[in-house]
C-alpha cells in the first residue's frame, strides 16, 4: 500500500501533517487542554519532558508565548529529551536522560527562585515487547519526571504525564496521590482506543509536609498491601477516568476516506518530522548495501570484518516503515529494511 | 476460584543444569529431563503469583543444589531436589540480575537504578546496599565473578553504554566510581556476557549489532575496553548473546526479535577478532530466551510459547556431498534429466541429450548404460513408476517408450507407444497408472502391467500451458475419477469415459502451475508454484477445496508433501535452495543450495539422497538419517497478540477431557488447538493453522449446526482487517479412534473491494429463516453492515448510517443487532440498518458486551453488560416489546478494573446472574448481579466476588463453556 494508506488509517497523523505539527501527539495535549484548561492565564513557566520531536513544545509556544506590552513574551519553556530535536524559537532545549541526576539538575537550575507552573511529560521508552519490562520502564520515566517535578513545580501547580495503563498502574496512582490533590486518568480522543496509553493529570501540587525533594534517591513505585491497594482484592487505588476531547471531533480508530466531507481536496504531504538518528540506522545502511553477515548454503563464508564494514557503507538509509496493524505482519517483517520496533509499536507508542 | 488448567505464555527464561532443562513462563517454572539428548517434560511449579520469571540460575552449597529464579521485583530460591522454597524475596526495585556468592549463603542482586544489594538468603535479610556514582535507569545488568570482593557489575544504561563497577570493593564508600565505561553502541544494550577464559565481553544492542570487547574484568583495575569486532547480521533487536566453546572453537550464539538465531565463529587474533556466520536459523517468532549446557546443546525460548532444542555440532555440520565417478560425455552425451532409483542398491538414473539412459550405482560407484533410445534427441521427458521398475520416456514426436528394469539393471522394452503426433509434455505415474500429456491439452491414461492398455482419453481446457503436472485416481461411488493438476494451476476432475472434465477449479494454484497431488484417506493434497498447499475432497462428481496453507516465508515454489509420523513436511524451493520444511515446527529440516527450481532434481528419504544437475554436472548430497527429527520441545502458537478466543467444543471421552479452541490473532492466523486433559497433565496439539486472512483477524463467531455424542458440526465466521470475512464449516469427531478429529472446510470469503483499508472489528451470525445465515459486521468506518451467507457466497444486504465513530463490538440479541463503538453508545438496530434504540453506557470505547436473560420485577428481561475503555462496567436491564426496546434500569461500576475492560461473559444464575470480566490490568473478576428493593423501587446491584491475577498480558477476550473459561491476549489460558 502506498503512502496514502497510513494517512487513511490515521486521521490525526494526516491532520498533524496538514496543520504543521511535528507529531500527532500535539492533538493529545490540545485535547487535554480542552478538558483541563491547562494553559490558563497564570501559566507561563513550563517544563516539557521527553519532548522530541517537539510537537508538545510547539503547542506550548503557540499557547503561551502571548506577547506582553513591551512586545516580548514572558513565557519560559524548557524542553528535554534523549534525542536531538530541531530548534524552536523561544524554547530552551536540553539533551539528556531524565532518569539521570545530572540532567535533572540542569533542568532544576533553570527554575531556581521562580518555580514552574506546569510540568508535562510525554515520555515513552522504546518498547521491548516484553510487557512487564515496558510497563516498568514507562513507570520509571513517569517517576523520574515526578521527581524532577517535586523540585521545580510551584505549590498548586499541575503535572501531566503519559502513563501505560497496565497491570500495576494502581501503584503509580497511589504514589501520585501523595503529591497532588486531584489525580485523573485522562484519555484524549486522539489516542487510540486500542492503545494502553493514557495521561495522568495531577492538579494541585501539595507534597507531604515532611517531604524534602532529593534528587539522588529516585522515587520508586509502591507495593501492594493488605488494605488499601490489593493485588487481587476489591480495594485498589484507581484514578477516576475521563475521556477528553469533543465527541464530534475526529475518531482516531475510524477509517476515513481520503477525501473528507466538506474538506479540502486530499493532497499527500510528507511527514513533518521523521525519526532522528534511530539506533538501527547503521544496520539499515548495511542491509540496503547487502552487507549484513550471511551464511552460505553449502559451506561457511567469511563475513565482512568490522573494519570493512565501516568503510563500505554506500547507500543512504531509507526511513524504515512502521509496522501498522493493518498489513500482513509476517510478510512485512521480511520486506521492511530493518524491523524498526517491536511489533507492539502501534499498540503503545502511537506518536 | 479460577484454577489454571493450561496456559501458553512467552518463554522468558531458560537454564540447563546437568541433565535438566528449566523454563520460566509467566510465574511458572517447568522442568525437563534430558534423556538421550532430548528434553522430556517432568513437572511444573508455580513460583511467582505476580512476577514473570526473567532469569534462572543454579548453584550448590555444602553438597546441596539450589535454583534461583528472579524477575520483576521478586526472587525465589528452591532446592533442586524437591523444589522446597528456601527463600522468597520482594525487592523495592526491579531485579536485572542475581549472582550467588560462592561458599556463602549470600547473593548479589542488581537493581534497575544501578544499585546492588548483598542479600543473605538463609536469614532472609539485606546485608548492605551500594550505588554506582552514575545513577540512571538500566535496560540490563550482568554480574561477573563469584566473590563479593571482586564482583563486577556491568550495567547497560539508556545512553547506550556499559558502566562496569565493583559493588563489593571499598566497603566504606557508598557510591562507587565506575571501573570502566564502554561507549560505542548506537542503541541501548539488552544483554551482556563475559567470557573469563578469553577475557572478552559481548554486548547485544538495539542497534542490531553485537560487539566484542577485549577487557579483563577479573583484576579490578581501571582500564579501557577495546572494541575487537562489530558483528552485524540480525535485522531486529538482539535480546541475548552468549559464547559456547567447543573443541577449542569459539562460537557466539545470539537471538533476536525477528526469529533469527545466529551462530557465529570467532577467530581470535592478537589485535582484533575475525568472525563468520556459521548458521542462521529462522524460527519465525520473537526469540526471548537462551540457555546452553556449555558443551554442545542449547535451547531457545520464544514469545509464542515454543521451545527449541539444538545441538551445535548438528546445526553447524554442512551437507555431505558425494563425488560421482565420471562417465564419458563425448560418447554418451550431457545429462538432461536425473532421477533416484532404489533397486538392489541406491542408484541414480540419467537421461542424456544423446538418448542414453544411464544408471549409476552409488555404492559401487559404477556406471551402466541401461538403454539407448537412438531416435530420441536432446528433448525428452522421463518418469519412473513408484515401484522403481518402470521407466517411461517421451520425445518430441509423441512417442513414449516404457522400459522394464530388472534387478541386474537389464532392461526390456515393454512398449513403444505412439501416443500423439507432437511433443510429449509430461508423464506422471500413480501406482500402475500412467498419465501422458501431449499437444493441445490431450491427456492419455494408460494402465501398465504385463502389457499396456489405453484406459481413457481426456482433453484439458484451453490454456497457454496446457498440460498436466500430476494426476491420481479416486474411487467414489464405484466410479473411477481422475483428479489432475495442470501447468496452468487448475485442478480438474475427470470421469472415465468422458473426455472433458466434470469439474474444474480454475487457476487455484496461480499461473505457474500445480506441482503434485497426493491422497491421504479421503483428502487430496496439492502443492503448487504459488507457495501454497491445498486440501480437497471429492463429493458426487464435484471437487471441493477444503483449506489452503502456506509453507515458510519465502518458499514460493512447493514441489511435494510427505507425511512422516503423522507430521506434514513440504518440499520446495526458497530462492536458490531446495528446502524440506516442517509444518509442525515451522523449521527447515534440510536444505541444499542447488541453484533453484529450474533444474532437474530428485529427493528420497528412503535412499537418504538429494540429487540435482547443475551446469550439466551430477551432484549427490547425503540426507542425514535424522532429517525428520524435530528440534521443537514445546509447540508455539501466535507470534502476536490474540484478539479473540472461542471454544469450538468441550467434551469428555474415556478418562480425558478435550477442549477444542480457536484463536484469532494480529499475526493474520486463526489456530485451532486441541487440549487433552487427564488428571494432572494437559497436552496441546495444533490441529489447524488457517491462513486465509491477509491482515489481522479481529473476531470469531461460532454457531453450532448439530451436535451428538460422537460428532459436532460448527459454522465459524472470522473477520478482520482489509474488510475481510471468512466462513468455515468444521466437523469435530469426538471418538479417540478417529484419525481426523477436526475437519475444516473453507466455505466462503468476502473482501470489500470498495474500501480495502476498512477493518471489520467484530461479527455476529445467526441462522436466517430461509436456509442460509445472516452475518452482522461492526466496521471501522462507523457503519454496521449485514450480509447474507448462502452456500458459498456472501452478499452485502444493508448498512447502517455512519455514526462518525468506529464500531468495536456487535451481537445478536432477541432478533435485534446490537452494536457499540468508540463513542460509548450502544445502538440496537434491525437488520435493515434502522435504529430501534440508543443509549450511552460508557464514556469512551465499548470493548466488550455480554447478554443474558434475567427475571426482574417478576418479568423476563434482557440483561446487558458493557465494558469500556473507561474502566467501568455498566449493566442495563432491557425490556423487549413488539419490536421496541426500552431501558428499565441500570447500574454502573465505575472502577470495575484499574484499566480498560476488554472481555465480559454473563450467565443467568440462581440469584440473578453471574458476570466474569477481564481487563488489561490482568485481573479476571467474578461479579454477582442481583436485584434489591429500595424505596419501592427495584434496582440492579453488581457485587465484586473476587479477582484473580493472570500472566496473560494485554487480555483481549474471554469465552466460557460450562465451567471452563478461556482468556486470550499475549498467549492464552484455560481455567476452571
Ligand atoms: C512519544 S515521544 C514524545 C513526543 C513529543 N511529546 C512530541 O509531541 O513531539 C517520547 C520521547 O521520549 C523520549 N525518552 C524516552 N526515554 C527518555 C529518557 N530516559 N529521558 C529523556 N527522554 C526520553 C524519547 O526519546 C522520545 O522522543
Amino acid at each position: 500500500m502506498g503512502r496514502s494508506s497510513k494517512d487513511k488509517r490515521d486521521i490525526y497523523y494526516r491532520l498533524a501533517k496538514e496543520e504543521g505539527w511535528r507529531a500527532r501527539s500535539a492533538f493529545k495535549l490540545l485535547h487535554l487542554d480542552e478538558e483541563f484548561n491547562l494553559f490558563n492565564d497564570g501559566v507561563k513557566r513550563v517544563v516539557d519532558l521527553c519532548a522530541a520531536p517537539g510537537s508538545w513544545s510547539q503547542v506550548l509556544t503557540r499557547k503561551l508565548r502571548r506577547p506582553t506590552d513591551n512586545g516580548k513574551s514572558d513565557a519560559k519553556i524548557v524542553a528535554v529529551d534523549l534525542q536531538a530535536m530541531a530548534p524552536l524559537p523561544g524554547v530552551i532545549q536540553i539533551q539528556g536522560d531524565i532518569t539521570k541526576v545530572s540532567t535533572a539538575e540542569s533542568i532544576i537550575s533553570h527554575f531556581e527562585g521562580e518555580p514552574a507552573d506546569l510540568v508535562v511529560c510525554d515520555g515513552a521508552p522504546d518498547v521491548t515487547g516484553l510487557h512487564d519490562i515496558d510497563e516498568y520502564i514507562q513507570a520509571q520515566l513517569l517517576l523520574a519526571a515526578l521527581n524532577i517535578t517535586t523540585h521545580v513545580l510551584k505549590n498548586g501547580g499541575t503535572f501531566v504525564a503519559k502513563i501505560f495503563r497496565g497491570k500495576d498502574v494502581s501503584l503509580l496512582y497511589a504514589q501520585l496521590r501523595l503529591f497532588f490533590d486531584k489525580v485523573t486518568c485522562a484519555k484524549p480522543r486522539s489516542s487510540r482506543n486500542s492503545s494502553i496509553e493514557a495521561f495522568v493529570v495531577c492538579e494541585g501540587y501539595d507534597p507531604p509536609e515532611d517531604y524534602i525533594p532529593n534528587m539522588s534517591n529516585p522515587l520508586l513505585d509502591m507495593d501492594y498491601d493488605l488494605y488499601s491497594n490489593q493485588l487481587e482484592g476489591p480495594n485498589r487505588v484507581i484514578a477516576p477516568f475521563l475521556a477528553c476531547g469533543d465527541l464530534s471531533g475526529y475518531d482516531s480508530d475510524k477509517t476515513y476516506p481520503l477525501q473528507l466531507e466538506g474538506g479540502k481536496e486530499y493532497k499527500y504531504l510528507p511527514p513533518t518530522q521523521g525519526p532522528i538518528n534511530p539506533p538501527y540506522k547503521h544496520a539499515c545502511e548495511l542491509k540496503s548495501a547487502s552487507q549484513l553477515a550471511k551464511e552460505d548454503g553449502l559451506g561457511h563464508v567469511v563475513a565482512a570484518s568490522s573494519s570493512q564494514i565501516s568503510t563500505n557503507v554506500v547507500s543512504t538509509c531509507s526511513e524504515p516503515a512502521v509496522l501498522s496493524d493493518e498489513d500482513r505482519l509476517s510478510t512485512q517483517i521480511n520486506t521492511v529494511s530493518i524491523t524498526p520496533q517491536s511489533n507492539d509499536f502501534s499498540k503503545t507508542n502511537d506518536v | 476460584m479460577f484454577s489454571t488448567l493450561w496456559q501458553s505464555v512467552p518463554v522468558t527464561a531458560l537454564h540447563i543444569n546437568d541433565e535438566y532443562l528449566y523454563t520460566g513462563q509467566g510465574g511458572t517454572l517447568s522442568v525437563y529431563k534430558i534423556c538421550k539428548g532430548k528434553p522430556k517434560y517432568l513437572e511444573k511449579r508455580n513460583v511467582f503469583n505476580h512476577a514473570v520469571i526473567h532469569g534462572i540460575k543454579s548453584f550448590s552449597l555444602e553438597e546441596k543444589q539450589y535454583i534461583v529464579l528472579f524477575g520483576g521485583k521478586e526472587m525465589a530460591i528452591l532446592t533442586i531436589q524437591d523444589f522446597y522454597l528456601v527463600c522468597h524475596y520482594k525487592s523495592k526495585d526491579w531485579i536485572w540480575d542475581v549472582q550467588p556468592i560462592t561458599k556463602s549463603t549470600t547473593l548479589a542482586i542488581a537493581l534497575a537504578h544501578n544499585s546492588c544489594i548483598l542479600f543473605d538468603w538463609k536469614k532472609n535479610e539485606e546485608i548492605c546496599a551500594f550505588h554506582c556514582s552514575i545513577k540512571c535507569i538500566l535496560y540490563s545488568a550482568h554480574f561477573i565473578g563469584w566473590n563479593w570482593e571482586d564482583l563486577v557489575l556491568c550495567a547497560g544504561t539508556v545512553f547506550n553504554q556499559v558502566v562496569a563497577w565493583m559493588p563489593g570493593k571499598n566497603k566504606d564508600v557508598e557510591q562507587k566510581i565506575p571501573l570502566m565505561l564502554i561507549p560505542g553502541h548506537d542503541g541501548v544494550i539488552f544483554d551482556m556476557h563475559y567470557n573469563n577464559q578469553l577475557q572478552i565481553l559481548l554486548t547485544a544492542s538495539d542497534d542490531r549489532s553485537i560487539r566484542v570487547w577485549k577487557c579483563s574484568m577479573s583484576n579490578g583495575n581501571e582500564q579501557q575496553a577495546k572494541c575487537a569486532c562489530v558483528m552485524y547480521g540480525h535485522e531486529a533487536r538482539i535480546w541475548k548473546v552468549e559464547t559456547l566453546i567447543v573443541d577449542g572453537l569459539v562460537y557466539v550464539i545470539s537471538i533476536s526479535e525477528d526469529g533469527l538465531c545466529i551462530t557465529w565463529l570467532l577467530s581470535m587474533n592478537k589485535e582484533d577478532i575475525q568472525f563468520k556466520v556459521v548458521k542462521k536459523l529462522n524460527l519465525h517468532s520473537n526469540l526471548l530466551s537462551y540457555a546452553s549446557d556449555g558443551k554442545d546443546r542449547f535451547a531457545v525460548g520464544c514469545n509464542n510459547g515454543a521451545i527449541y532444542w539444538y545441538s551445535l555440532s548438528e546445526i553447524t555440520s554442512s551437507n555431505q556431498c558425494l563425488e560421482a565417478a565420471p562417465f564419458s560425455k563425448d560418447q554418451h552425451g550431457t545429462p538432461k534429466i536425473i532421477k533416484l532409483l532404489s533397486l538392489k542398491a541406491p542408484s541414480v538414473l540419467l537421461y542424456t541429450d544423446k538418448g542414453y539412459v544411464l544408471c549409476y550405482d552409488i555404492l559401487l560407484a559404477k556406471w551402466k548404460v541401461v538403454h539407448h533410445l537412438s531416435d530420441y534427441g536432446s528433448y525428452a521427458v522421463m518418469s519412473v513408476a513408484p515401484d522403481g521398475t518402470l521407466i517411461a520416456v517421451g520425445n518430441t514426436k509423441g512417442n513414449v517408450t516404457i522400459l522394464y528394469l530388472e534387478k541386474e539393471l537389464n532392461t526390456t522394452t515393454l512398449a513403444k507407444l505412439e501416443s500423439f503426433s507432437g511433443k510429449i509434455q509430461n508423464i506422471s505415474w500413480y501406482q500402475k497408472e500412467m498419465f501422458v500429456s501431449g499437444p493441445s491439452g490431450q491427456l492419455n491414461w494408460y494402465h501398465v502391467d504385463t502389457d499396456v492398455i489405453l484406459v481413457s482419453k481426456f482433453v484439458l481446457p484451453q490454456a497457454k500451458h496446457r498440460w498436466h503436472m500430476d494426476a491420481l485416481i479416486v474411487n467414489s461411488e464405484s466410479q473411477d475419477h481422475v483428479i489432475c493438476g495442470d501447468r496452468r494451476g487448475s485442478i480438474h476432475l475427470f470421469v472415465n469415459g468422458q473426455s472433458v472434465p466434470v469439474c474444474t477449479i480454475h487457476g487455484v494454484h496461480g499461473k505457474h502451475g500445480v506441482t503434485s497431488l497426493d491422497k491421504h484417506g479421503n483428502i487430496i493434497i496439492s502443492t503448487g508454484r504459488d507457495g501454497y498447499w491445498r486440501q480437497f475432497c471429492v463429493n458426487t462428481s464435484k471437487i471441493e477445496m477444503l483449506t489452503q496453507h502456506r509453507a515458510a516465508q519465502g518458499m514460493e515454489w512447493l514441489e511435494n508433501i510427505k507425511l512422516e509420523n503423522f507430521r506434514l513436511y513440504v518440499y520446495g524451493f526458497r530462492g536458490n535452495k531446495f528446502v524440506v520444511w516442517s509444518k509442525f515446527s515451522g523449521n527447515e529440516m534440510f536444505s541444499v543450495t542447488c541453484g533453484g527450481c529450474h533444474r532437474s532434481w530428485d529427493f528420497s528419504t528412503e535412499l537418504s539422497k538429494f540429487v540435482f544437475l547443475k551446469a550439466s554436472q551430477l551432484n549427490i548430497v547425503e540426507v542425514p538419517e535424522n532429517v525428520f527429527e524435530e528440534s521443537l520441545v514445546e509447540v508455539g502458537f501466535h507470534n502476536h497478540q490474540i484478539n479473540c478466543v472461542r471454544f469450538l467444543a468441550s467434551y469428555a471421552h474415556d478418562d480425558c477431557h478435550v477442549d477444542i479452541i480457536a484463536t484469532a490473532s494480529e499475526d493474520t492466523k486463526v489456530i485451532i488447538t486441541k487440549l487433552l486433559h487427564n488428571k494432572d497433565v494437559c497436552k496441546a496439539e495444533v490441529l489447524h493453522v488457517i491462513d486465509d486472512h491477509c491482515s489481522n483477524v479481529r473476531s470469531i463467531r461460532v454457531l453450532t449446526s448439530s451436535e451428538t455424542d460422537i460428532t459436532k458440526e460448527i459454522l465459524m465466521v472470522t473477520v478482520g482487517g482489509r474488510a475481510t470475512i471468512n466462513v468455515y464449516n468444521i466437523q469435530i469427531q469426538k471418538l479417540a479412534s478417529n484419525k481426523v478429529p477436526c475437519l475444516v472446510k473453507h466455505v466462503a470469503t468476502y473482501k470489500s473491494g470498495a474500501s480495502p483499508d476498512m477493518r471489520f472489528m467484530d461479527v455476529a451470525a445467526w441462522k436466517s429463516d430461509n436456509d442460509g445465515h445472516m452475518v452482522a459486521v461492526a466496521c471501522s468506518d462507523g457503519k454496521m453492515r449485514w450480509f447474507r451467507l448462502n452456500d458459498n457466497t456472501i452478499t452485502l444486504l444493508s448498512e447502517s448510517r455512519d455514526t462518525g465513530h468506529c464500531y468495536l463490538v456487535t451481537s445478536r440479541i432477541n432478533d435485534h443487532t446490537l452494536a457499540a463503538g468508540t463513542d460509548g453508545f450502544v445502538r440496537i438496530m434491525t437488520s435493515e440498518g434502522s435504529e430501534v434504540s440508543r443509549f450511552r453506557t460508557n464514556q469512551s470505547g465499548v470493548n466488550a458486551i455480554a447478554f443474558c436473560h434475567m427475571t426482574f420485577q417478576g418479568a423476563r428481561h434482557g440483561c446487558l453488560a458493557t465494558g469500556g475503555d473507561d474502566n467501568s462496567i455498566r449493566l442495563t436491564m432491557l425490556k423487549f416489546e413488539r419490536g421496541a426496546v426500552e431501558e428499565v434500569s441500570h447500574c454502573t461500576v465505575e472502577d470495575a478494573h484499574a484499566t480498560q475492560v476488554t472481555g465480559l461473559h454473563l450467565a443467568e444464575s440462581e440469584f440473578g446472574a453471574q458476570l466474569v470480566s477481564t481487563s488489561i490490568d490482568q485481573r479476571v473478576t467474578l461479579w454477582r448481579i442481583s436485584t434489591f428493593e429500595d424505596d419501592d423501587k427495584t434496582s440492579l446491584r453488581c457485587q465484586h466476588l473476587g479477582s484473580k491475577f493472570t500472566h496473560i498480558a494485554d487480555v483481549s477476550c474471554i469465552d466460557v463453556i460450562r465451567d471452563r473459561y478461556v482468556i486470550s491476549g499475549r498467549g492464552f489460558q484455560v481455567m476452571t
